[in-house]
């Protein structure tokens, strides 16, 4: 089952749900597994999808009650899930290299799900809250615009 | 074809050498196999290499006891706190770009075997584990149809790898820069240098070929990598030899 799906299905009810609003900004990167034989991610494409993965990240942490949060961090633990921003916490994909920081990564989303970490005061998104609260608008007003026809050819990557 | 069928197979084509006759480092490819590939000599020039009799399999029982475990690949590499944190028996996936150098980016990625046949796989990540790992090292060992075809599947991956030099490649969010392949004085081993564009961590890619097992290792580490999967590579050789009578 596609990431995407699998937050729909999980999330649908919960309301404003940032990544119900906006899938493609939580699951859309990664292109390593999802453009089949084109050859993965440009740097520039990496690049923007580290910038949309904090953006992401950001958004999940200001705007879902933790309850959700937690849904979310058992819905990808369950799922064996190593794509996307799940509970604020980025998955790094599945390349083998990638491995011991997915099991890093999953394993905050276990302290998560289980009710040991809070994901707003965790360490791990220290600096990303830090710098939501500098910036003179607030971050949740920063999320991508809905969807139109220029949106659509923005790509989506990797992020690490 | 099956495991047994294969052990089977093997057995009836076994060649017993006397135990004086093993050499100590195996043989991994004569140099005639290697003498037209585009790759650089690590040092010095290449030696003639004697026509020894190669050892034969006579039936592994796994391709995964090939494989080092976490605390001799740390005895190794002088990394004490390594852990297995992944293992399987199929072929990686995930590409990198240039896609036609995912092979050389990645050890026992599916998309650097799609010249041939592979008949079993095994696998392993080892690393100390953690958001900021020091050191990892995937090792795989892949089973083909034949001695013919791991020694001409070896001639082509060094040649995607000298394709691949000097390019950067990018995949999982980083980028890495690739130095030509090398093969080591003894003919039996290709490497390839990799370095992350922020220059802070290093990988060695090494392939090698036992009978029709194809090594496929690759070792990252914060510090200098060079030498690392070479010694790994010719560890599970040698756990092969081991293991053949």
């Amino acid at each position: 089952m596609h990431s995407n799906t699998i937050a729909t299905d999980t999330l649908s009810g919960t309301g404003a749900a940032p990544c119900s609003a906006d899938p493609d900004l939580f699951f859309g990167g990664h292109t390593e597994r999802e453009d089949g034989d084109m050859g993965g991610p440009t740097l520039e494409v990496m690049q923007r999808a580290a910038r949309l993965s904090e953006t992401a990240r950001t958004a999940c942490l200001l705007r879902c009650p933790l309850a959700q949060q937690r849904r979310c961090a058992k819905e990808a633990l369950n799922q064996e899930i190593a794509y996307g921003v799940w509970a604020g916490v980025q998955l790094p994909g599945d390349l083998a290299r990638k491995v011991p920081v997915l099991n890093a990564q999953r394993e905050i989303l276990r302290g998560i799900a289980e009710g040991k970490i809070d994901p707003r005061t965790h360490p791990s998104n220290a600096a990303l809250l830090r710098a939501a609260s500098d910036e003179t608008v607030p971050a949740v007003a920063q999320l991508r615009p809905t969807r139109n026809p220029s949106s659509q050819a923005l790509p989506t990557a990797a992020t690490a | 074809m099956s495991i047994t069928a294969r052990q089977n197979k093997a057995r009836a084509l076994v060649v017993r050498h006397p135990a004086h006759a093993r050499p100590t480092v195996v043989r991994l490819a004569t140099a005639s196999v290697l003498a037209g590939m585009a790759v650089a000599a690590s040092a010095g020039t290449a030696a003639a290499t004697p026509a020894a009799p190669l050892p034969t399999f006579t039936g592994t029982t796994s391709l995964q006891a090939l494989l080092l475990d976490d605390r001799e690949v740390g005895s190794m590499l002088g990394a004490p706190n390594l852990d297995e944190v992944r293992s399987g028996n199929k072929l990686l996936g995930g590409s990198a770009r240039p896609s036609q150098c995912t092979g050389a980016y990645a050890a026992a990625s599916a998309a650097a075997y799609a010249d041939v046949d592979p008949q079993e796989v095994a696998f392993k990540v080892i690393s100390d584990d953690g958001s900021r790992p020091n050191v990892i090292v995937t090792e795989g060992v892949v089973q083909l149809d034949s001695k013919r075809e791991a020694l001409a599947h070896m001639t082509a991956t060094a040649d995607a790898w000298a394709d691949c030099k000097g390019l950067t490649v990018t995949a999982g969010g980083e980028s890495w820069v690739l130095d030509a392949p090398r093969v080591n004085d003894a003919h039996t081993i290709v490497t390839l240098g990799q370095t992350s564009v922020d220059g802070s961590r290093t990988c060695e890619r090494a392939i090698a070929t036992y009978r029709d097992i194809f090594i496929d290792v690759l070792s990252c580490s914060t510090g200098r990598a060079e030498g690392q999967a070479v010694k790994i590579t010719q560890a599970i050789a040698d756990n092969a030899d081991a293991q053949s009578v």
